[in-house]
């Protein structure tokens, strides 16, 4: 079999008529109203801008070469095999043509546009089979008689408007064989009601010989009874009838037949594009129900490509999914190694931190699970002890970052951390613990305005338990800790059993729990801070409980048991009952923490403390009992661990103890415990009966309680004015509007009022 | 075995079945008879014979191309999808252009019909979906229209 054309033959000169076939395959792609009205073949009218030259004689024999070399031939330039060169255009025409077999007509319209040699070579009649090829691979139907390959792809396969080139119009009109846009549509468009308004001059039936379309540029695409034409269409209609008209006029041989067949053809090729409208418009749609169809599956294809090489680089699938909705997954070309080498820059970045993420997650959870098999290890512990113990165990969080335990629990990933490794740290946790407490004690030693203790020796410490500092009832610390359940706002933390037992970082005030979020919890770490008002007033009470300051223990003041009253504390009438607030020596340390008597109303408030007697102590003990705090849920078992993670109220755990424990008169602390994990305050008021305030003790008070006040400035002016009595809102603002004294101040602007004698 | 000559003068000593993939040396095969004499390929170099003997050798147990094989997908889908062959098939046709081209040819001149398709199909592949100015730059043609020239074919109705 004789080979195909070679390279010898592609490099012949282009022949003289190129130039030629380029004018006249760009002329078919011209608008209508500038193709030539001469010569009476349709095939060249406005309706065909293409031409099948049925009248034409057909072109030419040529040789099989191709003439692009010539225009931009770089084998002349350089030899073969650098890169850089242009080789397409040197290969032999049959081998072209067998590569643009491969392109759709879109391609082999770019392809046309990059310069003349392509051009002439694309458009021309002998590149018939190239667009047949490309239209059939699509499934097109083929092109109407009046039509070329070439002008029926331009119309199938263009996506701008064939009158304005406005871009992304794909909806063509097949009932006038127009892709065009809106736009134009509404200025091109002649309505047929308004025809005789814009061509008052002609007669009507002209538009039987046009074709029209029922759908118009108003309509958003909805097709009406109306029929729409294309102005240049009326107006080269006018311009061919006018030519037979005057061949008629002028008495030309057959020109009335001649007018007369123009006609006829002209409502069958009218007839005719009517018909086939539906049929092309059928395919249209399928089409691009196809289009969209093969493009998804191709975008997935693009899509799986890219997730898998990024797998490849160590990627995991995850870390790739979430990106796909960028532009880089949409496109519907294979992924190469090209667009790879593009994409790979764009969107490794944002990868990589979703990996990093992931393995932050991933790692996270592995320590969540890691601090679970140390949380079950501790609870174990925690079982082997007392009840009354378990306040003093700090969290399993805490617990989690002390070494060795810390270093399993943030072991790297890849190092595998078992449950028997954890089973045999777990050994070591009552050193741990012990560790732990000493720690923090040191640490709230250091708080303290004295310098901490000398170190101990280890056989010394029963004794200086004793004598620690942190036991001196005068030994004051503050949790910053606000905002936890059931946490007042300044907790007092007094002495070292309040300090162990104080582990308020915790969401709930019972036992840990392994929740998400408690592992994220904040330790009180850094929260707790000596306070020295708090340490005044626990001074002041110590002594009236007749003991020294400097000794005193906090131990000591419990066993004391006293309850005092705040003078500043306003009596209570409930009912015509009345009453005043009693304190333990703690409450009353909150009581100043709490600043329950200043703020700007009460500036420079003194707190006088004093005894209550036993009956009054008693009455309050008595309010205390009563509080709603012993109605939490905070009351476990002391014979038992089955409350350990799961305290209950403190009808739960008697009705527990009678049934389990068979005890039908227990006592708190041995049989049960209310659990704390810090300190809380009393939910109600906690109270003692007192004598009604006398009439003139009423006089001076306000509403509320509070003292009534004198304005110093006006004593001056008038007994009466002197003898006004204000609450201290009402006199500050009294003295700044009367006396012009900005910044009224207690004692040197006005005086608390005496009750009269 | 069948002894093939490059036009470089080197020699290969090649299995029947695949030097018979070739059209041409199938029937110059046929022409000559049973003989030893070695048949000269005058138009191809060894460097570009090597790369089609690979392809050869690769492809010589595939079944002859079928017609029937296109009807099982819709047109349009085989056109997007026409670029897609074999991951071999994609490295073996990754090479640079002038290679490329002279597979092209050679291919053509021996009549090796798969592997013009193939190749036409990679060359084919770099030009689909790209626009006037990326076919410009990949095949290097220099834009020889005068700028009105230029204006009228970009006004014409199918954008790049």
């Amino acid at each position: 079999m004789p080979p195909r054309a070679t390279r010898s033959t592609a490099r012949k000169k282009p022949e003289d008529t190129a130039d030629e076939d380029v004018e006249v395959l760009s002329d078919n792609l011209e608008e209508r109203d500038e193709s030539s009205v001469e010569g009476v073949s349709e095939a060249e009218s406005e309706y065909g801008p293409g031409t099948k030259s049925k009248s034409k004689a057909p072109p030419k024999k040529r040789a099989k070469t191709s003439r692009i070399p010539t225009e931009n031939s770089p084998a002349k330039k350089a030899p073969r095999g650098k890169k850089s060169l242009s080789l397409l255009p040197t290969m032999p025409l049959d081998v072209l043509y067998e590569i643009f077999g491969n392109l759709s007509p879109k391609d082999i319209f770019n392809l046309a546009k990059t310069n003349k040699a392509f051009r002439q070579t694309l458009l021309s009649p002998n590149a018939t089979t190239v667009w047949i090829s490309a239209r059939q691979r699509f499934g097109a139907p083929d092109p109407p008689e009046d039509m070329s390959e070439i002008a029926w792809a331009a119309l199938l396969f263009g996506t701008s408007c064939q009158k304005c080139g406005a871009k992304n119009i794909r909806k063509v009109d097949f009932m006038l064989r127009l892709r065009v846009c809106t736009n134009c549509k509404k200025n091109h468009f002649v309505v047929e009601s308004r025809f005789k308004t814009l061509f008052p001059d002609i007669d009507r039936s002209v538009l039987e010989l046009i074709p029209y379309t029922n759908t118009g540029g108003w309509s958003h695409g909805y097709a009406s009874n109306s029929r729409f034409f294309w102005d240049a269409d009326i107006h080269s209609m006018i311009r061919k009838l006018a030519v037979f008209e005057d061949d008629v006029h002028r008495r030309r041989l057959n020109a009335a037949k001649k007018l007369a067949d123009f006609k006829m053809e002209r409502m069958a090729r009218v007839t005719e594009i009517k018909d086939t409208a539906a049929e092309y418009g059928t395919w249209l749609s399928a089409s691009e129900m196809e289009r969209y169809k093969a493009s998804v599956a191709l975008v997935k294809q693009r899509k799986e490509a890219i997730v898998e090489r990024f797998i490849e680089l160590g990627y995991a699938e995850a870390d790739v999914s979430g990106l796909t909705y960028r532009k880089e997954f949409q496109g519907t070309t294979q992924l190469t190694d090209r667009i790879w080498n593009r994409i790979r820059p764009l969107l490794e970045p944002e990868i990589a931190a979703r990996k990093a993420k992931r393995l932050e997650e991933e790692f996270a959870k592995i320590q969540r699970n890691r601090r679970g098999i140390v949380d079950d290890l501790y609870k174990s512990y925690k079982a082997s002890l007392h009840p009354s113990q378990w306040k003093y165990l700090p969290r399993t969080f805490d617990l989690c970052q002390l070494s060795p335990i810390a270093a399993m629990v943030e072991a790297p990933i890849e190092s595998t951390v078992t449950a028997a490794d954890f089973a045999e740290a777990a050994e070591t946790f009552p050193a741990l613990l012990s560790s732990f407490s000493e720690d923090r004690k040191q640490k709230a030693r250091a708080l303290l305005p004295s310098a901490p203790p000398a170190p101990r020796e280890p056989g010394e410490i029963e004794d200086d338990v004793v004598q620690d500092v942190l036991d001196l009832a005068t030994s004051v610390f503050e949790c910053r800790n606000v905002g936890t359940q059931g946490h007042a706002r300044s907790s007092p933390v007094v002495g070292s059993d309040d300090l162990l037992s104080h582990h308020c970082g915790a969401p709930d005030h019972g036992l840990p729990h392994r929740g998400y979020y408690y592992w994220y919890s904040s330790s009180e770490e850094g929260k707790l801070l000596f306070s020295e008002e708090g340490s005044q007033v626990a001074a002041s009470l110590v002594r009236l409980a007749g003991l020294d300051p400097t000794t005193a223990l906090a131990s000591d003041m419990d066993k004391k048991d006293l309850r005092f009253s705040c003078s500043r504390c306003i009596p209570l009438n409930v009912s015509g009952s009345w009453s005043r607030r009693g304190y333990s020596w703690r409450s009353a340390i909150l009581h100043v923490l709490d600043h329950a008597h200043s703020g700007p109303s009460q500036p420079n408030v003194q707190y006088n403390w004093a005894v209550l007697s036993v009956t009054d102590a008693d009455a309050v003990k008595a309010s205390e009992m009563l509080d709603r705090k012993w109605d939490r849920e905070s009351w476990t078992c002391a014979r038992c661990t089955t409350f350990l993670d799961n305290l209950r109220k403190r009808v739960d755990i008697l009705d527990h103890l009678k049934s389990e424990h068979q005890i039908a008169d227990p006592k708190q602390g041995d049989d049960f415990i209310f659990h704390e994990r810090f300190r809380s305050s009393f939910v109600g008021s906690v109270s003692y009966s007192v004598p009604k305030p006398s009439k003139e003790q009423l006089q001076v008070m306000t509403a509320n309680g509070a003292p009534k006040v004198h304005c110093v400035h006006c004593s001056s002016v008038s007994l009466s004015a002197k003898n006004r009595l204000f609450d201290v809102v009402g006199v500050t603002q009294h003295i700044k509007a009367k006396h012009n004294c900005p910044n009224p101040q207690m004692g040197k602007d006005f005086v608390v009022a005496k009750a009269a004698r | 075995m069948v002894i093939l000559i490059t036009s470089d003068n080197v020699k290969y000593v090649v299995e029947k079945d695949v030097a018979e993939l070739s059209v041409l040396v199938k029937n110059m095969l046929e022409d000559i008879g049973p003989s030893d004499e070695p048949i000269p390929l005058h138009n191809v170099t060894s460097t570009v014979f090597n790369k089609v003997l690979e392809y050869c050798i690769y492809h010589r147990n595939d079944p002859p191309p079928s017609d029937d094989d296109e009807g099982c997908a819709s047109p349009l889908h085989k056109y997007l999808a026409s670029h897609i062959c074999s991951e071999w098939d994609q490295r073996f046709f990754d090479v640079d252009q002038a290679l490329l081209f002279d597979i092209i040819l050679a291919a053509n001149y021996l009549d090796i019909k798969t592997l013009l398709d193939d190749a036409c199909k990679a060359v084919a592949h770099l030009i689909q979906g790209k626009s006037t100015e990326e076919i410009r730059g990949i095949f290097n043609i220099v834009n020889d229209f005068t700028p009105e020239e230029e204006a009228r074919v970009k006004k014409e109705n199918v954008s790049s």
